[in-house]
């Protein structure tokens, strides 16, 4: 674990801005201040924690109120029958919270957009129904006063300075935590799924764990935080626990800052928690709700003009403050960039293989989309070591072909077998990933907010589980495929010729046995063009097959040892180049059949 | 036994149909512009309290405030999708979420500001009347209610079906781009339908307020019903929704007596996520709708 | 003037460059042919002339006016029309229902009910059918309501983007004959196909396109001759 990785500006800052803000309330020693800071600490350590499962995986819940809720209601309920410490409780309501998020967030992951916040906040509000109705357990919408005399063992204080540093203490851990998996192959795989879940799946992300595990872990901090709050505040009941109102606010703290970002939380709550406990202050008493009003309308305004947060407003700089502070505090050594062009990409397992083995079989494929036959009794043989093409003019069903392979969907009939073992209707995709096929897609899908260097990282990270090693397989990859001078560049800032190779790049660092190429070269001029086919010819020669759909015809002709063509879902030929081109059937599919009787 | 069951169902059907009305605009909103508008409840919420002061004030039967709510209301959608929903129309969906939230939220905390927390209620000419229906009870208030919502399905969907703006708007749920090379101005469409929307809701503020009373977070209670209604029946479906609302209706009427009237909104956010996960596209809904991400 | 002249356009995709420079203009009662393999970026021309994607650089005139920038409604309403490829009718409505909101624009509104006359004395074929919905018509006939849908509009340039895309030979026979009455009409005609041959012989003008760029211009046949045709499209 390369420990320098950590000390990001970030930290940095979120030590500073906290200690000066501790320090500022220890001095000062006024109960409103304290206070204050209590509740900035409070609120960013829950925007952390919404922000992992809302921000990294860009799942939106609105139903965090439900761990919080949890948290509160478990460790009081058990201090309460049986005299167990709320230390105790903040690990046994954290276990209650990772119970019902796996309850529930499993399945509702299948849902996508709205409905799954939808979903999240039908499951909050159940709770709080349930909260009211178990009156005998809960004591309903009375609530529960908490009445114990002030101990360490007890969680509960009489001056405001412990509450201080348990808030601080919680803020770092919670700051620790998302960092840690910022950096981390768990991070990438969030951010990926975020950006673009198909293409994650296809670089072997299993989608369905990576979001669970940051549900587990945001709900186990959310309800750590309602423990702080039931001990703090001294009373809870169901509308102040669970309701709708307070998983809005959680949600809002990164939003406002920035969400995706370990900072952002924190900053969001450095800025609203003072501003909503000052309007509240100031309107609260005679103006009922006006505050609400001015946080619904700051919400509507950020999202529509600063849709990455205030973090966001100073990343877009070129260089800005907290680099220059990251680069004095925190040297690194100079990226190292490899120009050997030879270098070995595969897995050990593979240079021992032999050369005629029939890499992928595919045995009467068909596929159907109720009605409409895309893939007709498809019979294709791939050997190791080949590069195979695959044309036909559009709506030929050469991408339904690669969808097949690749795990997206599975073939109405017909097999598809890859090194002897039967891969048809494989899911999800990461599966087949795993197994050693990584494919591009016709129209690429960059991560976008994620730089050259991460994206292909995310491909790395299939096989290497430690990110130092996924960083140096990616900057080897990354010279290879001549990206270096755009490592460090945000993905949408590239042009699409950088685009398709990153795509290339990504596919490659999952060192797969069979890559599929989806018109990596349609789109380019001819010097890049070239490039492409050379890197092609390339991996071809360290062992990797490929199989690729392409309508560049001089590269295809030229790149490829066999070609097939498909026409209307069926395969009318196969052969080698020439002996395509001049066939008087593959003229005819692209150029219409009076063409061929005219030139003949 | 028998006539006791017969009289829940009646009551859940009655109910259903003010759900209904409530859900039918949320779900042309959503065919048509594919955004899930969590603020659906804040316009009910303001149909309602505009009923509830035109009619103290000017002292009429609530009823008449129809004529005055309506058009409101259609005005009051036009101005939030115009301010709102247009500058977000292609942005991702958490977005949109947010967005939408963010409304609900303000406008709910306005009517906190200007109207405070207490209970509202009106009393209509037929509020203590109630009519015999087959040997079964209901209040006047309610069948009216109902057949409003039966009506105003109706007459959407024939507007809908029938009128060159009907079949635009059709058109556009569609195939959003070839509706353009007909020539159709989509962003207008949004607009006008958003209002539609608006007016639905609000005319189904103006049947309620002799049944229910308003306070300012009435919104919440009804729009997370209107989402269950909306998802069951399908999103974009005009049927689904009136059909769907029955449904919950009656569930709601047969889960409070049979199981406990405090539960009821409990069951059916159960039901809202067997659906969800179930059959996400409802009954009616057009497949692939709910995977909007 | 040309009544539609394209003057180098730059059009971008998502930050990535689809068409680079790309120049090309239709007289007034011709038949026009674009032709280029898959993905060249042809439908990505056609669209941006209707003002689905605007160009960074460049302009388009139709009729003298620019475009460049309109929104598609307007374009349609000065008498540019496209029928787009697979050509995306309203699946759950009628023929009717499709031809009428053909002509949607507020210019053709009027006359409504005569241009459908002349429309199912073009095409009879649709008179028979005008109560059934669409998803119970043949390719080819939904290719002819397409058409039918676009004529609606009462256009003076009508674009069509691959017509003969999945239809039997008979059909874009009749497909042709139907261009060329539509151009007996007095409509202009710019159309975009991947057969090539019939493309070019029916064309006055031809243009053949690859990798965003315009490469070759010329008159209908005297392109059909060019070898160079063939070798854009199978590479050797």
């Amino acid at each position: 674990m390369n420990w320098k990785r950590i000390f990001y500006p970030d930290l940095y800052i979120a030590l500073s801005l906290s200690g000066v803000a501790s320090l500022a309330a220890l001095l000062v020693q006024n109960e409103f201040f304290t206070n204050l800071i209590i509740w900035i600490f409070f609120y960013a350590s829950l925007g952390l924690s919404w922000n992992l499962i809302g921000g990294f995986a860009g799942q939106l819940s609105l139903g965090h109120a439900a761990f919080y809720g949890l948290g509160a209601y478990t460790s009081t309920l058990l201090f309460q029958h049986f005299q167990i410490s709320p230390w105790i409780g903040i690990l046994a309501g954290g276990i209650v919270a990772c119970l019902f998020a796996l309850i529930i967030g499993f399945p509702c992951f299948r849902l996508r957009g709205p409905f799954f916040t939808l979903a999240t906040i039908a499951s909050a509000e159940v709770l709080r129904i349930l909260a009211i109705y178990f009156k005998d357990i809960t004591g309903g919408s009375v609530g529960i006063q908490i009445n114990v005399p002030p101990s360490f063992a007890h969680l509960v204080f009489t001056s405001r300075v412990p509450y201080l540093f348990i808030a601080w203490g919680m803020l770092l851990v919670a700051l620790f935590v998302s960092l840690l998996i910022e950096k981390s192959r768990l991070g990438s795989s969030l951010i990926a799924l975020r950006e673009d879940p198909d293409a994650a799946e296809a670089l072997g992300i299993n989608t369905a764990r990576a979001k669970t595990a940051a549900l587990l872990i945001s709900a186990f901090f959310t309800s750590m935080a309602g423990v702080f709050y039931s001990q703090f505040i001294h009373f809870i009941e169901p509308y102040s626990e669970f309701s709708l109102e307070n998983s809005i606010q959680f949600a809002m703290i990164p939003m406002v800052g920035g969400m995706g970002t370990s900072i952002g939380p924190v900053v969001g709550s450095f800025i609203l928690t003072p501003l909503q406990e000052l309007i509240r202050a100031w309107l609260g008493g005679r103006f009922l709700g006006l505050h609400w009003v001015v946080y619904g309308l700051a919400l509507i305004l950020v999202v529509i003009y600063m849709p990455h947060g205030i973090v966001g407003l100073f990343r877009n700089k070129k260089i800005c403050l907290p680099e220059r502070l990251h680069r004095l505090l925190a040297p690194s050594p100079p990226v190292k960039v490899s120009k050997d062009k030879n270098l070995i990409f595969l897995l050990p397992h593979q240079a021992s293989l032999g050369q005629e083995e029939i890499l992928l079989e595919c045995r009467g494929v068909t596929k159907d989309f109720g009605g409409l036959v895309a893939l007709s009794q498809v019979d294709l043989k791939i050997r190791r070591g080949e590069i195979f093409g695959l044309i036909g003019p559009n709506g030929a069903g050469k991408t339904t072909l690669f969808h097949l392979v690749s795990g997206f969907c599975p073939p109405s009939s017909g097999s598809i077998t890859f090194r002897g073992e039967e891969i048809s209707g494989l899911s999800p995709p990461h599966q087949v990933c795993r197994r050693g096929i990584a494919r591009t897609f016709q129209v690429v899908k960059p991560f976008g907010n994620m730089t050259v260097l991460e994206n292909v990282m995310v491909g790395a990270f299939c096989r290497d589980k430690n990110p130092r090693l996924a960083e140096e397989e990616a900057l080897k990859i990354i010279a290879f495929t001549g990206l270096e001078d755009k490592a460090t560049f945000p993905a949408h800032r590239l042009t699409i010729a950088d685009r398709k190779r990153l795509e290339f790049a990504r596919a490659l660092a999952t060192k797969p046995d069979l890559l599929l190429l989806d018109e990596v070269i349609a789109g380019l001029n001819a010097v890049e063009a070239e490039q492409v086919e050379e890197m092609i010819r390339s991996i071809r020669a360290q062992g990797i097959t490929v199989f690729l759909i392409e309508h560049v015809m001089q590269s295809v002709m030229s790149l490829s040892d066999r070609i097939a063509i498909l026409h209307h879902g069926e395969k009318i030929m196969e052969g080698k180049p020439a002996e395509v081109a001049a066939d008087p059937r593959v003229i005819k599919a692209y150029l219409g059949d009076e063409y061929v009787l005219a030139s003949s | 036994m028998a006539h006791l069951l017969a009289q829940l169902v009646l009551n859940g059907i009655l109910l259903g149909g003010v759900y209904s009305l409530i859900s039918i605009g949320l779900t042309l909103i959503f065919g048509v512009t594919r955004i899930v508008n969590f603020a659906h409840g804040e316009f009910l919420m303001l149909a309602m309290y505009l009923t509830f002061w035109l009619s103290s004030l000017q002292g009429v039967d609530p009823y008449f405030s129809l004529l005055l709510v309506v058009p409101l209301l259609f005005l009051a959608g036009l101005i939030a999708h115009r301010l709102v929903i247009q500058p977000i129309l292609g942005a991702p969906s958490h977005m949109q979420i947010f967005v939408t939230v963010g409304l609900s939220v303000t406008m709910q905390n306005i009517a906190l500001f200007l109207w405070k927390a207490d209970f509202r209620s009106v009393e209509s000419f037929c509020s203590n009347s109630s009519v015999r229906v087959v040997g079964l009870i209901c209040g006047a208030p309610k069948l009216i209610a109902f057949a409003a919502s039966v009506l105003i399905t109706f007459a959407l969907h024939f507007f809908l079906k029938r009128s060159y703006l009907g079949k635009a708007i059709r058109a556009v749920v569609q195939d959003r781009e070839a509706a353009q090379l007909m020539g159709i101005d989509i962003y207008r469409i949004y607009l006008v339908t958003f209002g539609l929307g608006a007016a639905c809701v609000g005319a189904a503020g103006t049947f309620m307020m002799p049944i229910y009373t308003v306070f300012p977070t009435v919104g919440v209670y009804f729009v997370l019903t209107a989402f269950v209604v909306v998802v069951l029946g399908g999103l974009g479906s005009l049927p689904g929704a009136f059909l769907g609302g029955l449904i919950i209706g009656v569930v709601e009427s047969l889960a409070g007596f049979f199981i406990s009237p405090q539960l009821k909104e409990a069951i059916y956010f159960v039901i809202f996520l067997g659906v969800l996960l179930v059959r996400p596209s409802g009954l009616f809904g057009q497949i692939g709708a709910e995977e909007l991400g | 003037m040309s009544l539609l002249q394209v003057e180098e356009i730059d059009v971008f995709y998502k930050d990535a460059q689809v068409l680079r420079q790309v120049s090309l203009r239709v007289e007034e009662g011709e038949i026009v042919s674009l032709v280029g393999g898959n993905g060249v970026g042809k439908s990505t021309l056609l669209r941006t002339i209707s003002g689905l994607l605007h160009p960074k650089a460049g302009r388009i005139l139709f009729s003298g006016s620019a475009i460049e920038g309109m929104p598609p409604h307007r374009i349609v309403e000065m008498g540019l029309v496209q029928v787009p490829e697979a050509r995306r009718l309203f699946p759950f409505m009628t023929v009717q229902e499709n031809l009428e909101l053909g002509s949607y624009n507020h210019q053709a509104r009027a006359k409504t009910k005569e241009t459908m006359e002349r429309v199912f004395e073009i095409l009879p074929i649709l008179r028979e059918r005008k109560k059934q919905v669409v998803r119970s018509l043949s390719g080819g006939e939904q290719q002819m309501l397409a058409v039918g849908r676009g004529l609606m509009a009462g256009p003076r340039l009508l674009m069509l983007d691959e017509p003969s895309l999945g239809l039997a030979p008979m059909v874009v026979q009749e497909l042709f004959a139907l261009m060329a009455r539509i151009k007996e009409e007095g409509v202009t005609i710019l159309l975009v196909e991947q057969d090539v041959r019939r493309a070019l012989k029916s064309a006055d003008r031809g243009y053949a396109m690859d990798r965003g760029q315009i490469i070759m211009e010329g008159k209908g046949q005297e392109l059909l001759e060019d070898p160079r045709i063939k070798v854009a499209y199978l590479g050797i």
